[in-house]
């Protein structure tokens, strides 16, 4: 990750390979002999604390050691006396006393007292790691399966951050770097100093997040937002894992956070910024890939992101045949060999309620890269392969923003502009209009008004409560409602299409699953 | 019938008693309602049970032996870990506890048998079925649970029908325990011999009678838990799913008001053998026995009201923080008077140190010393660090090994001689302890420094900074494995006989009890007229 590091990890990982060939001559010889005969860390305590909590946390930790330690000793002392003292091939003959009020009294207030004595500090180091107030910035941390994605809630931007230490390794097939299992390929970036405001959510099952130099571990529970927060004293790279177990990959999932000084990072930003096209116009920040690809280019670029950045074979494995009973197999899915559509769908928005995740952060090009992978390997061989183009019309509703083409100039003022995905939210078990619903009216009449060709579509979705026939035609009903409006408001009902969902339910949660959208359509 | 009892477990030592009418072979087992067969049967399955969850910890160490995967893949690692767990909680240590009670108690109280001799047959025969269903979930699509002994959703939605097959296996390990509970305290509070008041028990039988009371305050809860997984994943309820309004948390604060009283139906058995055996070979009384009492159901009282301890990373409100780090905290109280009564009644006693003795001491000292761990991990701030890590694994592998393994060993020696008739090899015996202690130390002290360091729990790989002291887990951990192969030769030679030296009925002259004054091997059947106590 840090170009600074390749030379020293160069040498590092020579001296690795000695290591590991020392290692099974070793073995050879005798394993007991094996831990003397390494190079050896032999790391005893807790690793330098980096923030002000991990600091009292660590000091805390020595404190309370300390006691106990010389409880430990002076009960232990107290009973190998005896044992020395009071056997009876000494001749010792036994005492007969079996009780005392006082002595009993005074061991049940003594230890209460000394964890009174505990409590205290505990309690003052607690309250401060609790205290999330006056933090200088926010990033929401998203746990996945197996992954981590950071968003910079005030700078507009996120990404994802992936395993980087290579298969081969893990196998054995090469030697092992310094931070094998504990490398990213996009570290959380933050500045030195500064109270770092972290919000933890997941996206499948309960992750945590640890990075042990700076005194944080957080769950992230899916479907809720937990916050913690962590303020680093020094610049340097701290690294951490996912400290609740979350499925098979749950120890290929680690956590690095690069603290720069404010300098570094102000530029890391604008770099970031810029990037991801943060501050321009919305639609001129997407470059659209209009080019068409060889199929051999984009299978080949497939399979690294497959095993790569996707991250696909940790579930589908290698083989394409999944894990039965846990992970379908892409060899011979209906999905894979059915009609694009389908699995641009699952590719953009994942199963809701399994482990198959939204992968709409890859670019088009990645995604249908990977696409036309698994169309044409193992059993699979369907003649029909993705664009880029494909998915960029997917992620906009059906056809490509018109600010993509290269004729056009600028972005454009009008309101209502050029690209309409209006979504409207309803009450559970409701068809009625929500109060909030008409800007989104409002917005699709301006659309419409903008081009004289131009046509929605309306979808409605709902949540996944009960049955699922009520549900489709609630859906129906909501959507009808929404064109009604629309048509009262003044639209044509002509330019209207009422668009089935793909999957009537959907949405991270329940207010996201029961809505409406209005899309720009074809 | 024959007259002759064919009693493999008395080493077919016959003895001749006109009331021993019984089937014999297979039919004896299957059909006995005799408290002593029963236990026996708990006692041979609770080892089977040990030997396989201990093979499942061998190939797991096996495998952290290094960093780098070379055994088993990661979903088969998981699988291993949830199993291991829940073999070694359900099959292994809570079944050897009630094998003693069955054994021990009428023999302790001066009772016949149980009070319900025929549901007492029901309650073991429950548990063979279950073992099979959790073992056979190996063998499914998608394979067992690999979601943790804790089984938190939404994970365990995501698991194949293994997890079903754990469910079951769950619910019916859990229905044999409350019938158990409730043999026992019907035992206990109707069955004692003429003159023996509550305060005059044995400490064996007082932490039986509260771990019983534990057990069915707790066991219907942990089954809730796990039929709300089994609906959410069949029935379409969304009780740990945001999506239709429920909370993953949920789950845990409901799996946790089970999981820590466990921790304590586990141990409080195992301080009633140690507050036996200690007394016996100090000859000297057992100190504060009222205390004694009053500890163990304060520590039982406490055990229900500190769940949340186990969930310090889950985000909840920093008042429920702070209280469940206060009241664990106060567990450490009755705890430390139970050790240093313990201490006290060693103190100016006459000691001898006989394997069941020594086995004892290697409890006090290893479960204190996951006791003061525990006030580590007690600590909200301090846990935050080491929550889900080595430490942690560390920590309950010194309470739960050194606290119920190390104390069933002393168990099995203390009243081996009474259950077959033989003394078993004191040679044997001593190097089974010196072995063991020393494995265990060498297997589960280096995780403490690997938690702290950082290595999280349940991973199947690991960064190189971690090799050394997993390799000297790993090594320490299959030296402990072993020495309970040389266990199992030292039972089967003292069944045998191999001693040559015959149990009398009293074999340890500093013991009290009335299990002490029925023949070595006990009878058949024992008070059929119940004695007096004075």
């Amino acid at each position: 990750m840090d170009s600074v590091e390749t030379t020293q990890q160069i040498g590092r990982r020579a001296e690795q390979g000695s290591r590991l060939a020392l290692a099974r001559a070793a073995a050879t010889v005798g394993a007991m002999l094996l831990p003397l005969v390494a190079a050896a860390d032999w790391k005893m305590n807790m690793q330098t604390p980096n923030s002000e909590v991990a600091t009292l946390v660590y000091d805390l930790h020595t404190l309370i050691m300390v006691i106990c330690t010389i409880i430990f000793v002076g009960v232990f002392g107290t009973m190998f006396y005896s044992l020395y003292a009071h056997r009876k091939s000494k001749g010792h003959k036994a005492a007969q006393f079996h009780e005392s009020a006082l002595v009993e009294t005074i061991w049940t207030v003594v230890p209460f007292l000394i964890l009174l004595a505990m409590a205290v500090p505990a309690t003052k180091v607690l309250l401060k790691a609790r205290d999330t107030s006056g933090s200088d910035m926010t990033v929401k941390v998203t746990g996945y399966q197996w992954k981590w994605g950071y968003d910079y809630l005030h700078d507009g931007f996120g990404f994802v951050s992936n395993l980087s230490t290579p298969f081969a390794q893990v196998a054995g097939a090469e030697a092992r770097g310094d931070h094998y299992l504990l490398e990213v390929d996009n570290p959380m970036v933050v500045p030195v100093g500064k109270k770092v405001r972290v919000l933890l959510t997941a996206n499948d099952v309960v992750h945590a997040w640890w990075v042990p130099a700076l005194g944080v571990k957080q769950d992230a529970v899916p479907g809720f937002i937990r916050e913690t927060w962590f303020r680093a004293d020094r610049p340097g790279i701290y690294r951490g894992n996912c400290a609740e177990l979350c499925g098979k990959e749950h120890g290929f999932m680690p956590i690095v956070v690069d603290v720069k000084t404010q300098a570094d990072y102000d530029k890391w930003l604008g770099e970031q910024k810029e990037k991801y096209g943060v501050g321009k116009a919305a639609a001129a920040a997407t470059v659209i890939d209009t080019k068409t690809y060889p199929r051999d280019e984009l299978v080949a670029l497939g399979k690294s992101v497959y095993e790569g950045v996707g991250g696909c074979q940790g579930c589908h494995q290698a083989n394409g045949k999944g894990v039965a009973g846990q992970f379908p197999a892409l060899d011979g899915s209906k999905v894979v060999s059915g009609p694009m559509a389908g699995q641009i769908d699952v590719l953009l928005h994942g199963r809701p309620g399994t482990a198959m995740a939204s992968f709409k952060h890859l670019s088009d090009k990645e995604l249908a890269a990977v696409m036309d992978y698994t169309r044409s390997s193992w059993s699979n061989k369907v003649s029909e392969i993705a664009q880029p183009i494909d998915f960029a019309k997917a992620r906009n509703g059906g056809k490509l923003p018109e600010t993509a083409a290269p004729a056009a100039s600028a972005a454009p003022a009008a309101a209502g502009g050029d690209a309409l995905a209006e979504k409207i939210f309803f009450a559970a078990g409701k068809n009625a209009m929500p109060d909030d619903a008409k800007k989104s009216i409002d917005a699709a009449l301006a659309y419409l008004k903008g081009k004289a060709d131009a046509k929605v579509e309306i979808t409605g979705y709902t949540d996944k409560t009960g049955n699922a026939a009520a549900n489709l035609e609630l859906a129906k009903e909501r959507a009808k409602a929404v064109r009604e409006a629309l048509v009262a408001a003044g639209a044509a009902r002509e330019r209207i299409t009422m668009k089935p969902p793909a999957e009537v339910t959907g949405g991270a949660d329940n207010r996201e699953a029961r809505r409406v959208e209005i899309n720009a359509g074809g | 019938m024959a007259s002759i009892p064919l009693d493999p477990a008395h080493g077919g030592h016959a003895h001749d008693d006109h009331h021993d009418h019984h089937p014999t072979g297979l039919k004896r087992w299957l059909t006995t309602t005799n408290h002593k067969d029963i236990g026996t049967m708990y006692l041979w399955f609770s080892f089977t049970m040990f030997i396989v969850g201990g093979i499942m910890a061998m190939i797991i160490r096996a495998e952290l032996f290094q960093p780098g995967l070379q055994i088993v893949k990661p979903e088969f690692f998981n699988q291993l870990t949830s199993l291991h767990g829940l073999i070694m909680v359900f099959g292994a240590i809570m079944p050897a506890f009630v094998g003693f009670a069955n054994w021990m108690l009428p023999l302790q109280l001066g009772a016949p048998d149980m009070a319900f001799a025929r549901m007492n047959n029901w309650s073991f025969w429950m548990l063979p079925p279950a073992a099979i269903l959790l073992i056979s979930s190996m063998f499914v699509p998608g394979g067992s649970v690999a979601a943790g002994w804790t089984m938190y959703p939404p994970l365990t939605v995501q698991q194949g029908y293994g997890m079903d097959l754990t469910i079951f296996a769950v619910h019916i390990l859990g229905a044999s325990s409350i019938m158990g509970s409730i043999n026992i305290i019907t035992t206990i509070l109707n069955l004692r011999a003429p003159g023996m008041t509550l305060m005059k028990m044995p400490m064996f039988a007082w932490t039986w009678l509260i771990t019983a009371f534990l057990l069915i305050a707790t066991m219907p809860v942990l089954a809730g838990a796990i039929t709300m997984i089994l609906t959410d994943r069949h029935f379409g309820t969304t009780f740990f799913n945001a999506a239709g309004g429920g909370d993953p948390v949920m789950y845990q604060h409901i799996f946790w008001f089970f999981g820590h009283p466990e921790v304590y139906i586990i141990a409080l058995p195992a301080f009633g053998v140690v507050s036996q055996v200690i007394p016996a070979f100090s000859r000297k009384k057992l100190f504060g026995y009222p205390s004694m009492v009053y500890a163990t159901a304060s520590i039982a009282i406490l055990s229900l009201i500190v769940w949340a301890h186990h969930m310090f990373t889950v985000g909840m409100p920093v008042a429920g923080q702070l209280y469940f780090m206060f009241a664990t905290m106060l567990i450490a109280v009755p705890t430390g008077v139970k050790v240093f009564n313990w201490v006290a009644t060693m103190w100016r006693g006459s000691i001898t140190l006989e394997t069941p003795m020594l086995f004892a001491l290697g409890f006090l000292f290893l479960f204190t010393l996951g006791g003061f761990t525990g006030i580590v991990v007690a600590l909200s701030p301090v846990d935050v660090q080491i929550h889900d890590t080595y430490y942690v694994v560390a920590h309950f592998h010194y309470v739960m090994v050194a606290g119920a393994l190390f104390s069933a060993f002393a168990a099995v020696y203390y009243w081996g001689p009474k259950w077959t008739g033989w003394m078993y090899e004191e040679k044997l015996g001593k190097i089974h302890f010196w072995w063991s202690l020393i494995a265990f130390n060498i297997a589960f002290f280096p995780q403490h420094f690997l938690g702290l360091a950082g290595m999280p729990r349940r991973i199947p790989d690991y960064n190189q900074q971690f090799t050394e002291w997993n390799q000297v887990s790993s090594i320490g951990a299959f030296l402990f494995g072993t020495a309970q192969i040389f266990f199992l030769i030292i039972v089967i030679r003292m069944i045998k006989g191999k001693s040559g030296v015959r149990a009398p009925a009293k074999p340890w002259d500093g013991a009290e009890g009335l299990e002490w004054t029925v023949p070595s091997p006990a009878p058949y059947h024992t008070f059929e007229t119940p004695p007096v106590v004075k």
